[in-house]
């Protein structure tokens, strides 16, 4: 069989004749359970048209300039109604899938057949995600009624609908990811909820922000605000100007959908699979390429002078990621055992030996990528470059720092949980709190120079606005060259300490 | 033909299987034997791909569980020590869904459903729910989800664990049955009466050690050199024990209370008769006189020391 017959073959069986999707098929439509859910539901819909209906009609005469306002709200609220819908039902759904199967032990009999751990996830998310979907669907009468009435296009509805089963998709991938981490099913619905809750105010953040600081003429507005569930009035018809072409923003937010849920099942896969396996592979390999093209998309955004700070900016999110990458210990079945401190293959295998080249590789991503995006911007690559070196070789020195704090905690202790906990602590009172507490101090002082930010000078890079970029530098690299030194020291007595392990006794 | 060399399982200094290495062909049924903790798990583990070894091979008909681990999913049939069944899904459900996940294509999976359903004598129970099956009847139909894709290999952890003695008994003929049928069948049990009934080979195992392996009656010879003979009389016992000491090839004799005398014995059989008709000749009343047969209590007992890690 050619590799591309496999390769069909292999989508084919995952996305069209899942065993695990035909299965909960069977027990999630199983009873009167869901005809009743599915009657509430339109209940509330068809009852909240009428009541508008009603209300609408009890007004008497009124211009036509008004009714459009009143058919447009009512539109928009049926459209924020079914983003609430989404927002909620979709994490309620995914995020108890695989905790659940993990809790009944059933993951063992599944992985013990010959299906790839894609297989199973892919049919999971199709599982949860079809039933948030066919809400969605169900909905659709009421929504055209608002274009029979005239208050929305078919393109709006449509493009809307588009886009909230984009947001659909991501969020449920979300869920999943986090439900395959999770302990108790608890605890994977409340980081859920939380993650979602993050996304919602991202979108909705980025999307308000970058639409006022674009000022465009027309229907051009950022991709973000079609991934803003509570947005979609605005996402009608809006369109993103890359070069002469105008490309519709849910075909954007579509290939978001796509490229996010695809790392959330490759996270997910990572976790259930063994060290080594494909998916962590191609998992490093996709972080590492996104990285590059959000530091490219941001440096052209931007396509200021500022690139010093890009990748130092870009690569802060990286501590979601950075205990999991970075810690190991000796309480879980998998293999994480300490197998030297600095191994670019184990980067890409992702084995503790890796955790450091895989961060100083997102790092160099970053540099890269924003300069680029700044040249493409600009024209001008590589801008200051001398400069910029001094604060890259500070972000190197933070994040080898930090590397080093999460190995020194992991020789310390057995689990593999404690360090990682003790990690995300540390960087919170070295990094977090003393940046929030800096923030506030530049931004409401009229003069930066009034700014005494002495005591936490190894934080400077990331407030460029209280220092010029050429006066900050020395200090950039200053402190960079001492936090790689003292990265190296903690990072080699925790490779001692971790390859002369105590005795552990037998029980 | 199941070829384990030098399997290990190690955790950071912790090495819960050390080196185990065993042959098994078509037709075998593998009594694993072992105190809880012993490693039998952790190896049944790693047969079924589910545990990465540390170090060592196992292939099964030439798939390698580390190389080829989808392969050697497709030939095995993995039963663990816990259900883990889907309370909501009806019995011919729960075995379509595997069915599905083997592959098995869809025109065949009703006749194959059927078939297993038959073997484990679930049949009447196809329309039920999970749920309401017996605990027996759970276990049954986590051995009918194994065998939907007629494997070559099953492996069986502690099967019988929580069944009551009829339940046992099913299972224990349904096990035999399989191996006629030429499966290759691994069962871990500490109940050791329960593995000698229809086990053909058996391994101990203790400390991740595989302690020995082979035919059962192999493995009781090994342990046991010479014949081991009981005698009682109906009195004299003493005087008696003083007299059979002086025979040939008796190389020890414990008296048992006053009526009883063991002898370790390195005749044969008619060495064996001789000895009792020489009693009986000299006016011995004996009221009993056989040979004790080891069984695998005794072989378990004497080549482990109960320890675990």
């Amino acid at each position: 069989m050619s590799i591309v017959a496999g390769w069909l073959l292999r989508n084919k069986e995952a996305y069209l004749t899942n065993a695990s999707t035909a299965r909960d098929f069977r027990s999630q439509l199983r009873g009167n359970r869901p005809l009743l859910l599915w009657g509430t539901y339109l209940f509330i819909l068809i009852g909240f048209g009428t009541l508008f209906y009603a209300v609408t009609s009890s007004e008497g005469t009124m211009s036509v300039a008004s009714l459009q306002r009143e058919l447009q709200g009512f539109y928009n609220t049926i459209m924020n109604m079914l983003g609430l819908m989404v927002v909620v039902v979709a994490p309620a759904l995914t995020a108890t899938t695989i905790v659940s199967e993990r809790q009944k032990r059933s993951l063992d009999l599944i992985f013990s057949a010959p299906v790839s751990t894609k297989y199973y996830l892919v049919g999971k998310m199709i599982s949860s995600y079809r039933y948030t979907w066919m809400l969605l669907v169900l909905s659709l009468p009421v929504t055209s009624v608002c274009v029979v009435l005239g208050g929305a296009t078919w393109t709006d509805v449509l493009t809307g609908y588009a886009n909230l089963s984009f947001i659909g998709i991501i969020l449920t991938s979300i869920a999943l990811a986090l439900s395959t981490v999770a302990i108790k099913p608890v605890s994977a619905i409340v980081w859920s909820y939380f993650a979602t809750f993050f996304v919602v105010m991202f979108t909705w953040t980025m999307a308000s922000f970058l639409s006022f600081a674009s000022m465009r003429s027309g229907r051009e507005l950022p991709f973000l605000v079609s991934l803003s569930p509570f947005n979609q009035l605005n996402a009608a018809g809006a369109y993103t100007q890359i070069g002469w072409v105008q490309i519709p923003n849910f075909v954007l937010a579509g290939l978001t959908a796509l490229l996010v849920s695809r790392i959330m099942l490759l996270g997910a896969s990572s976790v259930l699979s063994p060290f080594g396996a494909l998916d962590t592979k191609s998992l490093r390999v996709h972080g590492l390429v996104y990285m590059f093209v959000v530091a490219v998309g941001v440096g052209s955004a931007l396509g200021s002078g500022s690139t010093h700070i890009l990748y130092t900016w870009i690569t802060f999110p990286l501590i979601a990621i950075v205990p999991i990458i970075t810690c190991f210990g000796w309480d879980l079945e998998k293999k994480f055992w300490p197998d030297g401190w600095f191994s670019i293959r184990a980067a890409i295998v992702g084995t503790p030996a890796g955790g450091l080249p895989y961060l100083l590789g997102l790092l160099a991503g970053a540099f890269l990528g924003s300069n680029l995006g700044v040249g493409l911007a600009t024209m001008d690559v590589f801008p200051d470059l001398h400069l910029q070196l001094c604060y890259l070789t500070w972000a190197l020195g933070l994040w080898a720092f930090i590397w080093a704090i999460g190995r020194g905690c992991s020789s310390l202790y057995n689990g593999v949980k404690t360090a990682r906990t003790l990690q995300a602590v540390f960087f919170l009172v070295f990094l977090t709190v003393p940046s929030a507490a800096v923030s506030m101090i530049v931004a409401f002082t009229s003069q930066p120079g009034l700014v005494d930010p002495t005591p936490l000078w190894y934080l400077m890079p990331l407030y460029p606005l209280g220092l010029p970029l050429a006066e900050g530098a020395p200090g950039a690299l200053a402190w960079g060259l001492l936090m790689l030194l003292a990265a190296l020291y903690i990072g080699r007595k925790a490779e001692h300490r971790a390859r002369n392990p105590k005795p552990r006794g037998r029980k | 033909m199941l070829d384990v060399k030098q399997l290990c399982k190690d955790y950071s200094g912790l090495q819960a299987v050390q080196g185990v290495s065993f042959q098994l062909h078509p037709g075998d049924v593998f009594g694993f034997i072992g105190s809880n903790g012993a490693g039998k798990t952790t190896t049944i583990r790693m047969l079924a791909t589910l545990l990465e070894p540390t170090s060592g091979t196992a292939t099964l008909n030439g798939a390698d569980i580390q190389r080829d681990p989808m392969e050697v999913r497709r030939q095995i049939g993995y039963m663990p020590d816990f259900f883990g069944l889907y309370d909501d899904l009806k019995v011919w459900e729960y075995l379509d869904f595997f069915a599905g996940i083997y592959r098995v294509p869809p025109r065949e999976r009703p006749q194959v459903i059927d078939n297993v359903l038959e073997l484990t004598d679930l049949t009447v129970k196809r329309q039920a729910y999970v749920q309401t099956l017996s605990r027996g009847m759970q276990q049954r139909l986590c051995l009918a989800r194994c065998l939907v894709h007629d494997p070559a290999m099953l492996l069986l952890d502690e099967p019988a664990s929580g069944l009551d003695p009829r339940a046992r008994a099913e299972l224990k003929e349904l096990i035999a049955e399989l191996g006629r049928m030429g499966k290759i069948v691994i069962v871990s049990s500490h109940i050791l009466p329960e593995l000698a009934d229809f086990c053909n080979t058996v391994g101990i195992i203790e400390r991740g050690e595989l302690l020995a392996w082979g035919p059962v009656d192999t493995i009781i010879r090994q342990i046991q050199a010479h014949r081991s003979i009981m005698i009682r009389m109906l009195e004299r016992g003493p005087e008696a024990a003083e007299f059979v000491s002086r025979l040939p090839s008796v190389l020890a004799v414990t008296p048992r209370g006053s009526h009883e005398i063991q002898i370790e014995y390195a005749g044969d059989l008619e060495g064996q008769a001789e000895i009792l008709a020489t009693l009986v000749r000299d006016g011995y009343r004996v009221t009993d006189f056989r040979e004790e047969q080891a069984d695998l209590e005794d072989v378990f007992l004497r080549l482990t020391t109960g320890a675990v890690q």
